[in-house]
Formats: structure tokens, sequence, C-alpha cells
């Protein structure tokens, strides 16, 4: 099946300093795609050239098979990174504008404004003016005006940001909703969880690269492997150090070991049992798709991601 | 939800909602409605002042002290001169009212008869015009000094004291103090008003009148000959080679011939104003929009073109719409003077007014605002506060000025080179034009004009799309473009 969204060798520069380099995106239609990386690394100048926002310095962008911009019109939802409304349009005022202008007549963008007010219960704000809205209020405002003419193609610029823990689980439950009636999404974040529980792939990019494309599951091989274990006789360590790469001691007296790559656990299993060591745990744990990226992208971009984990904490608590 | 979306929305449909939103968002504001309703308050406070017995500018109570026994009631005299005259023409302008074959039998009875004899034959043969007069209120009321001293009059300037006219006790305003000899008198007034008090006007009036007087009667003429012979000079006409055909005798320019260099005049005015008031508007919006990112999300659907057109027409409707209540009145002026109106002026105005001058102003207009709007709209997207818009916008107010300059230079010289060249230099055309068209100027000159600045109007609007481009999407603003300055032009490294 052609892509809906085709981004062929790209790369793009701002005064002179890379944003993107050679970066290769396809988006097939009906997946979900995660775009992953820290602040910086060209998720959003990645999706204006997809838009056609930002022409690139070389390469080339296909959109629905053509050039991006207004063959696409209507056919594209798109929600930026930073968020806004006109302060003084009502909320149903401000999802029919953008409906309308994407091509829907104004007695269907005001009943369609309406529906999705209700059904995402905002149904009481309907006149309120966008001034007068919480932040989350107005964000969820503001993510109906992108997708209330119900487009085939949903972008999604880190969607999630600055919801509480309530209203990320509203979005998560709209991508879904969204993703069941056979549209595409694509959307960037930075917070991994969310891209672990909804994507069918991600895209994983880190200062202007992309480093990983494909499964959850693909991304998470390439994490390293834990292992919790105690046991009733000393000398576990070294019964089970040929296949640690590296070991702690916890707390609570069991060993918390990384596994090395060619370790398997029916391996460590049977070394225990042929050095007699009785296990009283044995708990694999498994890989986080934050650990897969450090481990794709290297330790230097881990201080990236901790930035970027305070700086969302600190958001939040204000 | 909507199941399917229309394509390929005709672009005009996008404009108009962008257009209408930035519109209304202006409109719902009470400062746009405080403006729209301004003239209606003030017809509304105007007719309450007019009806109530408020006297908005009373008459002011004077008195002289006059050592040299002589100005004093000379000035009195002379005071009720001025008042006559300013009654009989009055009772003069009403002539206008009459038949015509009494019109200059009346005015002749009142300038021989003075304006009371004017005022009761209208009285008896039409009361009916007798009952439209009104005749001016003097200025000033002169009273006999109620003390004769300056120093003991204070107490009446300050208001401590008051005097006695008839039933009334009204505060003393000012008093004239004529000291010296009656053929070297000095002259001083004393007030509290001192902010172009009319009698200060009148004794200088006074004075130069005697002065002159004085000096004609030296030479044994008097001044009443003088006055006579100057008002029955020769007087200059003017007159419009357009206006000369064959041997038939021109007719001299007259004031409708005028109209059209003032309806330029008016015009160009008009632009200017709409420039100013647009130009907040587009600045604040823009920032606005760029601010909250919902330009990003628009984009998804819109062109650039689009949206700075929408942004345009928006602005432009609300001016017109601010302004409506003044374009209704004048309107409505026009359209009744042009149905109900005297039909040899009615006929005059059209041949003022021929409809290619009225498209050529238009197109004047409409391109002039683009022009400046497109580069508003570009500083606007560039700006990252209002602080940095004014900073930004500051050139082009400057700009302005140039453009009130040019409207001021082309009312007193309205074929002059300067303005020649400024009607086709499109900073300046749009405003010089408009003046120029009433003076005929060549067609090659309008056509150029036009072009020049149609031609300039889509350069600068597509330099200004990429501003816009750059300015909204960089998300940054003046330092961007300091940045690819040191970059591009100085080739300095980033």
């Amino acid at each position: 099946m052609a892509p809906i969204l085709h981004l062929d060798d790209v790369s793009k520069s701002y005064g002179g300093v890379p944003a993107v380099s050679n970066v290769s995106i396809d988006v097939r239609p009906g997946e979900i795609v995660g775009f992953l990386g820290p602040n910086g690394a060209g998720k959003t100048t990645s999706l204006r050239m997809a838009l056609g926002y930002v022409k690139p310095d070389s390469g080339r962008v296909s959109l629905f098979g053509g050039q991006p911009g207004e063959a696409a019109f209507g056919r594209v939802g798109f929600l930026p990174e930073e968020r806004g409304l006109y302060k003084k349009q009502t909320a149903r005022e401000a999802i029919a504008h953008m409906a309308r202008l994407n091509g829907m007549k104004k007695r269907e963008a005001f009943t369609t404004a309406d529906d999705l007010l209700e059904r995402y219960g905002l149904g009481d704000a309907k006149r309120k003016k966008n001034k007068d809205m919480s932040k989350g209020m107005a964000q969820k405002v503001q993510l109906l005006s992108a997708i209330a003419h119900d487009p085939e193609f949903y972008i999604l610029d880190e969607p999630f940001s600055g919801l509480d823990p309530v209203n990320q689980q509203v979005l998560e439950s709209m991508v879904r909703e969204i993703a069941a009636r056979g549209r595409t999404i694509l959307f960037s974040t930075h917070v991994m969880e969310h891209a672990e529980r909804l994507c069918d792939r991600i895209l994983l990019m880190s200062r202007g690269r992309k480093v990983f494309d494909g499964t959850v599951e693909q991304a998470l091989d390439h994490a390293p492997r834990r292992v919790i274990m105690a046991s009733e006789n000393s000398g576990l360590g070294e019964v089970v150090r040929p296949f640690a790469e590296d070991m702690d001691r916890r707390d609570d007296g069991a060993l918390d070991l990384l596994l090395k790559r060619e370790a398997q656990t029916p391996d460590i299993l049977e070394r225990c049992v042929e050095a007699g060591v009785r296990l009283t745990r044995f708990e694999p744990i498994r890989a986080t798709l934050h650990e897969a990226f450090v481990a794709l992208v290297g330790e230097d971009v881990r201080a990236d991601l901790e930035a970027d984990a305070a700086a969302d904490l600190t958001g939040e608590a204000a | 939800m909507a199941t399917r979306h229309t394509m390929g929305l005709p672009k005009f449909s996008r404009i108009w909602l962008i257009a209408m939103r930035d519109f209304m968002g202006y409109v719902k504001t009470w400062g746009f409605w405080l403006s729209f309703m301004f003239p209606i308050l003030g017809g509304v406070i105007g007719y309450m002042f007019a009806s109530s017995d408020i006297d908005l500018s009373p008459p002011r109570y004077e008195t002289v002290l006059d050592e040299t026994g002589v100005h004093g009631a000379a000035i009195l005299d002379f005071y009720e001169t001025e008042q006559s005259d300013i009654r009989a023409k009055a009772i003069k302008a009403m002539a206008a009212l009459l038949p015509e074959a009494d019109r200059e039998a009346f005015r002749t009875s009142v300038d021989e008869d003075g304006y009371e004899a004017g005022l009761s034959e209208l009285r008896d043969r039409y009361p009916t015009v007798a009952e439209r007069i009104e005749m001016p209120t003097p200025s000033m009321i002169f009273v006999d000094p109620p003390e004769n001293s300056l120093s003991a009059l204070t107490s009446y300037l300050d208001g401590d004291d008051r005097l006695t006219v008839g039933d009334e006790s009204p505060r003393l305003n000012g008093v004239i103090v004529i000291r010296g000899t009656v053929d070297d008198p000095e002259a001083q007034y004393w007030s509290k008003n001192f902010n172009s008090p009319p009698a200060e006007r009148l004794i200088n009036r006074y004075f130069s009148d005697l002065a002159k007087r004085r000096y004609l009667e030296s030479g044994g003429l008097s001044a009443e000959d003088y006055d006579e012979a100057v008002s029955g000079r020769t007087r200059v006409e003017l007159f419009n080679p357009a206006e000369l055909s064959g041997e038939d005798e021109a007719e001299a320019v007259s004031m409708l011939d005028r109209l059209p260099f003032f309806a330029g005049l008016g015009l160009a005015f008009f632009l200017l104003m709409s420039i100013f008031a647009g130009a907040f508007m587009l600045l604040t919006s823009m920032i606005e929009e760029k601010m909250n990112k919902l330009l990003e999300m628009m984009l998804a659907s819109t062109r650039f073109s689009e949206i700075m057109l929408g942004k345009m027409l928006g602005a432009a409707m609300l001016t017109f719409a601010s302004l409506a209540p003044y374009i209704l009145i004048a309107l409505g002026g026009l359209i009744g003077f042009l149905l109900f109106g005297n039909p040899e002026q009615v006929a005059a105005i059209r041949e003022a007014f021929p409809l290619s001058t009225i498209l050529t102003s238009l197109i004047f207009l409409v391109l002039g605002y683009m022009f400046y709007a497109s580069i508003l709209i570009a500083l606007g997207a560039l700006a990252q506060s209002m602080q940095d818009a004014q900073t930004l916008s500051l050139p082009i107010v400057l700009l302005m000025f140039l453009g009130i300059g040019v409207i001021q230079f082309g009312a007193v010289a309205p074929d002059s080179p300067v303005v020649a060249f400024a009607s086709i230099f499109p900073l300046t055309s749009p405003f010089a034009m408009m003046i120029r068209l009433a003076s005929d100027p060549p067609l090659w000159q309008v056509l150029l004009s036009i072009f020049l600045l149609a031609t300039s109007v889509v350069v600068v609007m597509w330099i200004c799309a990429r501003i816009f481009r750059f300015g909204v999407l960089s998300g940054s603003g003046v330092g961007a473009i300091k940045s690819w300055f040191r970059r591009v032009i100085l080739r300095k490294a980033a």
C-alpha cells in the first residue's frame, strides 16, 4: 500500500545549524506511528516539512502521493506543539471555525462542534469563552479543532504535553477511537510510555537523525534485559556473574542483574540448578522503551531525556 | 463527527472565513461599539444641549474705565456698529428665501435703512421667513462700571461681588482701562479670563480703525471713501481652460468645479485613516495568532496568501464598519441631493465626477490599502511582542507622515513636479494621484502609476509572504533577521 507520507532523505538546517539530517520516513494508511525523541531531536521540523510549511534543504517530501500543500487541505488534521486559541471565541466557535476552514459547511461545523464537546465532557463549556477555560480544557478544545473535520491523516505534535494524567488518559482513548475508524495517526512525543501503549510503529529521532524505525517489540529487543534474583544459599552472585553485564545488590538483599546480550534466562536457571543454588526469587524485568532508546542512541542522549522529563514534571507541577 | 469533507473549497471562502473571524473578534468588543455609536451619541448630546436652556457660550459682561473721556464711548459705539453689521448680514442672508425678483431690493434696503428696517419688512411681508431668522447673540455685553477705580473693581473680577443687571446678578468678566490722553491713549484689559478674550480683539480692531482714520484724515481723505474704494475693487475670477470651447464665453471656476479636488483630498485622507485604523488591528491580530500558534494550525488547511488577504479584508471591513455612520450620512446626503437637489447643480456634480475618475480613485484606494496592509502584516509576523511591533512599524508610520506631506503639498500645488513624481512613485502614488485626478493628469501617467503600484503590491505581497512564512514558522522575529544578515550578508559563522 502506498504510504500517505513519504520523507525521502530530507535535511534541514536553521542558521547553519542542522535540525534534521538525511531522514527517511514512511507512514502507511491505518498506522499509528509514534515519533519519539527528546526536545531538539528534529521531530517538529520533520513534521513541518511533512506538511510543507518548511521546505527541506535537500531530499523529497510526498504527502498523499503529491507535494504537500493545497492538495492535502481538508485531508490532514494538524495539532501544533504549542497551543492557543482566540481568547474571545467560545469553544464551539473555535472548533467550528477550524472545521469550516477545512471545508465543512457552517451548520454541519457547529453541529459537529457541539457533538464533540458533549462526547469529550465539555458540553457545559460550549459557550464559554476560551479565555475563561482551564489549560486542560483549552488544550482539549484545540485538539477537537484539529480533528473536527475527521481527516484521513492526523499529525499531532506532542499532544500529551501539558495534560494532567486524567486528560492524558482521555487523549489516549481519543487516539484509539480515531485509529479504530481506520484513520492514520502520526504523533510526536518524548514520553515513551504513550508510544509504547498506542503505537503500531515507532520512529526514534536523536539530534536530527533517525535512529530506529520499527515496532515497539523490535525496539525493545535493543533494550538491555534485567533479572531480579534471590537465594537461600550464599554464592548466587558468583554463579550468575558470567551472564551479567552488571550486577547490583538491592536493599532487600536480592541481586539485580543486567544481562549480557547473549545471555538466556533458561541457561541461568540451569546453571543455578547445577550449582545447587535454591532460588527464592527469579523475576525477569520487562525492558522499557526508554531503556531501548538509551541503548539505541547511547548514554550521551540520556541527559537530554532526563532534562525533558524534569521539565515535564516542573510544567505539570506549575 | 462528519464522515467526509469537501475538497477544493473555493479560495474566497477561506479568505472570507478568516476576514469574518478577525472582523467579528473586534466587533464583539466594547471599543468598537463606542466608536461606532460616537456620531449617534454626539448627535444625541448635541440635540440635548440645543433643546435645553444651557448656553454653552454665554455673553461676557464687560465694563470700561476711561480716563480720556473719548475713547471709552467710542469703543462702545464701534462695537455697536459691528453688531449691527453682523445682524444686517444675518438678515440679508434670508434674501435667498425670498422670490428672486425681491432679493436685490431687499438687500439694498437693509444696507440703506439698517437691519431693523429689514426685519420689520420681513415680518410684514414674509412672516414665515422672519420666523426662521436666528439673530446672532453678542459675545459681550457692556455695562456701566459699578465702581470707579480698578482696585475697587477687583472684587467683581474675583467674583466676590456681582453686577446687577435686571433680575440677574452676573459676574464681571473684564475691565477695559483707557489711560493717557485723547491723542495718545494707552489701553489695558484686565480679566481673569485671558485666553483670547473678545474684548482684547475689539480694542485692537478699534485702535486699528482709529489709526487708519487719523492717517487718512491727515492727508485730507475720509475713511468711508477709502472703504468704498476698496469694496469696489476689481476682483479676480478663476477660469479653467478645459471649459473654453469655441467662441462661447467660459464660466468662471466655481465651488462645484473645485469639488473633485476636495473629493480627492477627502479620499486621500480616508486612505490614510484606513491604514492607520487597520494598522493596529493587523499588527495585534498577527502577534496574537503567532503567539498562540493558531496560524500553524490554519496553514494545514489554508494558503499563506489566503490568510494575508483574509486579514486585510477583515481590517478593511472593520474600518468601514467603524466609519459606517459617517459614510451612510454622507451617502444619504449625496443621494438626497442627486434626487431632490437643484437640477443644474446635480448635473454639474455628475459632470465633475465621471465614472472613470470614480473607478480610478477606487483602484488607487484598494491598491494603496493592500500595499501598506501587506507590509504591516509581515511586520506583525516578525514581531514577538507589541514593543517589537511598535519598533518595526515606525518606518511605516514615517512613510504615512510622508503621505500626509504629499497630501498637504498636493493641496497647494497639485501640478508641481514633486507631486507629479509622487503620484507615480508607488510609496506615495495612492495619496498623490487621488489629489491629481481632479486636474486631469495625462492618461499615460495614470496608467503608469497604476501599473507600478499594482506590480509593487504583487512584489510586496510576495516578499511579505516570505517574511510571514519565515516569521511565523521560525518562531523568531527580528533576531532571526539579524542572524540571517550576519550569516548571509556579512558572511560570519553562525
